[in-house]
């Protein structure tokens, strides 16, 4: 009897530890974004990324969070491996509570935005902001009728393909039409937007004379490069490549030596301060479209606000991570924003953040230097391109911010 | 003078090899150790050259003693440098994929560089005909060539004692007679050879003393005359009959290995 | 036929990077009878040393490089004493096994000290681009293939020429007869290790050069594995023969099969090779038969 009692003792107590009285939190409910990035695997360690997640969530909650809502980014580790996110995205999924886990935002990788497009946008519907740019998912075959729950940061990589293409046409010298080598990653990325690619040259007046596949593992692009030069193009077009897959480098530094005078022209990705610092003087002269800020630009408010956090909380950024840290802060405020938004409207919950984010017009509090744009093709239409100067370690603007929804009509 | 005192060896911690095993080996004179198959000889040639850590082997009883030195501790290349023993493995310890040359050479790692050239020519002298083969490969040898190398490559480190294990295996008898005369030579240019044998007849016929090992003690010992003489020695290792050949022979044999166990 | 001969010479000049590579696994193998599967990682370790000697010390060329080829060097031995060693008089297929943990805990310790992001590698060296028309050569890989010929040959002086090499091949054949010498096998072996590491380490700073640093080029380790394996685990020739081989058949299969739609097969190729090399000798092309008693 006495043991009994003591069993019974012992197991009220247990319970009262592992399921506490749920009264305590209903007060203030600390809204939670998952946020998987890259912190390791195929395409390096994405760090600056995390960085700017964690000052982004310092900034907000001193500020006193969203309406009285704290915020908490539940960063994970996604290894640039479609498996593992999509594993990450689950446990969060069935994890945390419904009404506190708004919204994703975070690295995304296309093949988790194809593999879980049934489960987020059907099932659980729970609005993804994401760093893919994938035609398939935000392009014409996409967009929000077929995926009314994904959202993306930027212009997808057949918009900002466009763009170069266009760039391409307005400093091409020469008489004859430009010839385009093209170069891709056999990835779902990097075939992304060839389609896409090819009716524009023709639309435009570029010629492809040469297409070359170069496999992200590969350690050595002597003969992709050697065709190209067979080849004798104006331009080289690069996508599906990161500063962090060693293929990167090994080919700028090959056409550097075997094509030393043809420029080079990246999407998004290959935009970032780490392939400057990768590539070193290979890197230099570089062209490349982006859908972010660069550091150096102090009189962005965007990038100001970001200078000052980071100086506040004593954060080093190394060069190199300026990218990724300011995509941190993107996403991050692009989240909270949403959530304010859909805050305000009185509708907290996941269907209410994603209307707020079809509705919204927010520009990062100006980083858009003054531009207009729409929301609603669930993706920021605004690029621009820059070129990279190794002597200053940067990305120098070429061009203003282009809206593409008005440049590629 | 070489010698080992209540040695007991264990393999893997396990596996007792050696039950107090004390022998002695005289200063210039041939030695030898008599026993069958799984007796303890290479393991007791293992454990005075230092090899057991080699084999996951233990003395944990017992010494070996060079002129009073312990030996229990040392690596075999401080053995081989400072203490000039050389031990020639059963297997012909050549180097099959060097020339004749290059094993000789080779063999002289404990030796400074200078004295080299003047040991092969020593080496040479008392094995003429290696000098003719000295850019062939020892793998090419014929089985008699190999023997000479291996005698030629342990004088190479200049050895005061020498420890052989098994030299006559696998040597056609004539040549194996002939080993065992440049053995006899060896020794009387003042080298110390401890013999393991199971050619009974040749090793005696060399030796001044002999031992028996049997189960990992010595069973017997006295000097080459009394052992050749021996019943028990001429009956297993001689192969001379002994005088029941009856059908208590087996039996009888049987007794006689459990008085030496 | 110029395009030929300009793909068949640039696999030839990668080719002898993959030889140095495979002749620091064949040093291991012929020494410990251990495959070293921790090459990768080995690479990366060797070539970071120089890093750290070169761009941020900014020490001339010629003494980084001794210095980093020589911290590579402890680095090996340092690895031989603590893993290898004592697995001594153990079935050999152990130190093979431990080396693949080795493997996972050195890319472990790569992940956390250097992370996963790339380094800018880009040595100053004289421009020695070879221009001839139809022909090219970079000077960065004009340059691999010369410093890793330099290195290899420099390492077969070694072994055939001193005495300490004529000590390393014995005891490579068989550590008992060594011992018997009163070769010390244990030395032989931590010094057969450390110039693999550095020979590894050698190679990892010219295949750096080619690109940049950054702990994911121990993947290229990997292809370390077919060329060894081609030309024979314990053959010295046979890691050049191998290099070579599995250089030209990569450059030769991007040039002409990955246009024709098999992209990635160039990181195939050099096993596709290596499965009728062993067809036709199981023991690799220059390999010794082993006949071994069970």
């Amino acid at each position: 009897m006495k043991t009994c009692f003591r069993i019974t003792v012992l197991l009220s107590l247990v319970c009262l530890f592992v399921f506490p009285c749920p009264t305590t939190h209903a007060q203030s409910k600390v809204i939670e974004i998952g946020a998987p990035i890259p912190l390791g695997g195929v395409g390096g360690a994405y760090v600056g990324i995390g960085w700017g997640y964690t000052d982004c969530q310092a900034y907000i909650n001193e500020k006193g969070g969203v309406r009285g809502h704290k915020i908490a980014y539940l960063l994970e580790d996604n290894r640039w491996s479609v498996p593992t996110e999509i594993a990450v995205i689950n446990r969060l999924l069935t994890m945390e509570p419904k009404d506190q886990l708004l919204l994703f935002c975070g690295n995304l990788i296309t093949g988790t935005l194809k593999a879980m497009s049934d489960k987020i946008n059907k099932e659980v519907r729970i609005p993804s902001i994401s760093l893919s740019y994938s035609v398939e998912m935000f392009g014409k075959q996409g967009g929000p009728a077929k995926y009314p729950y994904y959202f993306s940061v930027g212009p997808d990589y057949s918009q900002q393909v466009g763009l170069l293409l266009r760039y391409i046409k307005k400093v091409h010298k020469k008489k004859s039409e430009p010839r385009l080598a093209v170069v891709y990653s056999p990835t779902e990325y990097g075939r992304d937007p060839l389609a896409d690619l090819k009716e524009d040259v023709k639309k435009l007046g570029i010629k492809i004379v040469a297409e070359e596949e170069m496999a992200i593992t590969a350690s050595d692009v002597t003969a992709q490069v050697l065709n190209i030069r067979k080849a004798k193009p104006d331009y080289i077009l690069w996508h599906g490549f990161l500063p962090g897959m060693p293929v990167s480098t090994v080919f700028l530094k090959t056409v550097k030596q075997y094509l030393p005078k043809v420029p080079i022209l990246g999407t998004h990705y290959q935009t970032v301060m780490g392939m400057i610092t990768a590539g070193g003087p290979a890197a230099d002269g570089l062209i490349g479209v982006s859908t972010s800020v660069m550091w150096h630009e102090t009189n962005n408010p965007f990038v100001k606000l970001a200078h000052e956090q980071a100086k506040k909380r004593g954060r080093e950024i190394p060069v190199g991570e300026e990218s990724n840290y300011i995509g941190g802060w993107m996403l991050g405020l692009m989240g909270a924003h949403a959530v304010d938004v859909a805050a305000a409207s009185g509708d907290m919950t996941r269907e209410g953040v994603k209307k707020a984010l079809e509705a919204s017009t927010w520009d990062f509090d100006g980083m858009y230097e003054g531009a207009t744009f729409s929301y609603a093709s669930h993706k920021v239409p605004m690029a621009r391109i820059f070129k990279a100067s190794y002597a200053q370690k940067r990305w120098n603007a070429m061009t203003p911010w282009l809206n593409v929804d008005k440049e590629l009509k | 003078m070489l010698s080992v005192e209540n040695l007991r060896v264990v393999y893997q911690e396990v596996i007792s090899v050696l039950q107090g095993v004390s022998l002695k080996v005289p200063d210039g004179e041939i030695t030898v150790l008599l026993g069958a198959n799984g007796a303890g000889k290479t393991t007791l040639l293992r454990t005075i050259f230092g090899l057991l850590p080699v084999y996951d082997g233990k003395i944990i009883e017992g010494n070996v003693f060079l002129d009073g030195v312990s030996l229990n501790r040392f690596h075999s290349s401080v053995i081989v440098k400072k203490y000039r023993i050389t031990y020639i493995l059963e297997e012909r310890p050549v180097f099959w994929y060097l020339t004749v040359d290059q094993n000789l050479k080779a063999a002289a790692f404990s030796r400074p560089n200078r004295e080299i050239s003047g040991e092969i020519a020593r080496v040479l002298k008392i094995f003429p005909k290696l000098g003719s083969l000295m850019n062939t490969k020892a793998g090419f040898l014929s089985g008699g060539e190999q023997q000479m190398l291996t005698i030629g490559m342990a004088l190479m480190t200049k050895p005061k004692i020498l420890l052989l294990d098994e030299p006559s295996l696998g040597l056609a008898p004539l040549i194996g007679r002939e080993l065992f005369g440049i053995i006899r030579n060896l020794n009387r240019d003042g080298l110390t050879i401890f013999l393991v044998e199971q050619n009974a007849h040749a090793a005696l016929s060399v030796a001044a003393r002999g031992y028996v090992i049997e189960g990992g003690r010595i069973v017997l010992d006295g000097t080459a005359q009394e052992l050749i003489h021996n019943k028990d020695v001429r009956e297993f290792y001689l192969g001379v009959a002994g005088g029941d050949q009856q059908r208590f022979r087996d039996a009888k044999r049987y007794k006689r290995r459990k008085r030496w166990l | 036929m110029m395009d030929f001969l300009q793909f068949f010479c640039s696999g030839l000049l990668n080719g002898l990077v993959y030889a140095l590579l495979g002749l620091g696994l064949v040093l291991i193998f012929r020494a410990s009878e251990a495959f070293n599967f921790a090459v990768g990682e080995f690479l990366v370790v060797g070539a970071f040393l120089f890093y750290f000697f070169y761009f941020n010390w900014g020490l001339p060329l010629l003494i980084a490089l001794p210095l980093g080829l020589g911290a590579a060097g402890v680095f090996g031995g340092i690895v031989e004493r603590s893993v290898i060693k004592p697995l001594m008089g153990r079935p050999h297929l152990s130190m093979t096994i431990i080396t693949l943990g080795l493997s996972n805990i050195l890319a472990g310790g790569l992940q956390a000290t250097v992370g996963s992001n790339p380094y800018n590698f880009s040595v100053s060296l004289p421009d020695l681009t070879l221009d001839l028309g139809p022909l090219i050569f970079p000077s960065t890989n004009v340059w691999a293939g010369i410093l890793s010929l330099a290195f290899f040959t420099m390492i077969l002086l070694f072994l055939y020429k001193t005495r300490w090499g004529l000590v390393i091949q014995a005891t490579s054949e068989s550590q008992p007869k060594a011992l018997c010498f009163g070769i010390n096998a244990q030395s032989v072996l931590l010094l057969v290790w450390a110039i693999a590491a550095a020979c590894i380490g050698a190679s990892g700073i010219v295949i750096s050069n080619l690109g940049a640093l950054s702990s994911q080029i121990s993947v290229v380790g990997l292809r370390a594995i077919p060329v060894v394996l081609i030309g024979g685990l314990d053959s010295i020739a046979g890691a050049l023969v191998g290099g070579l081989i599995v250089g030209i058949a990569e450059s030769l299969t991007g040039a002409y099969l990955e246009p024709a739609g098999l992209i990635g097969f160039k990181e195939v190729v050099p096993y596709f090779v290596l499965l009728i090399a062993l067809f036709i000798r199981p023991y690799g092309l220059l390999g010794r038969v082993r006949i071994e008693r069970v």
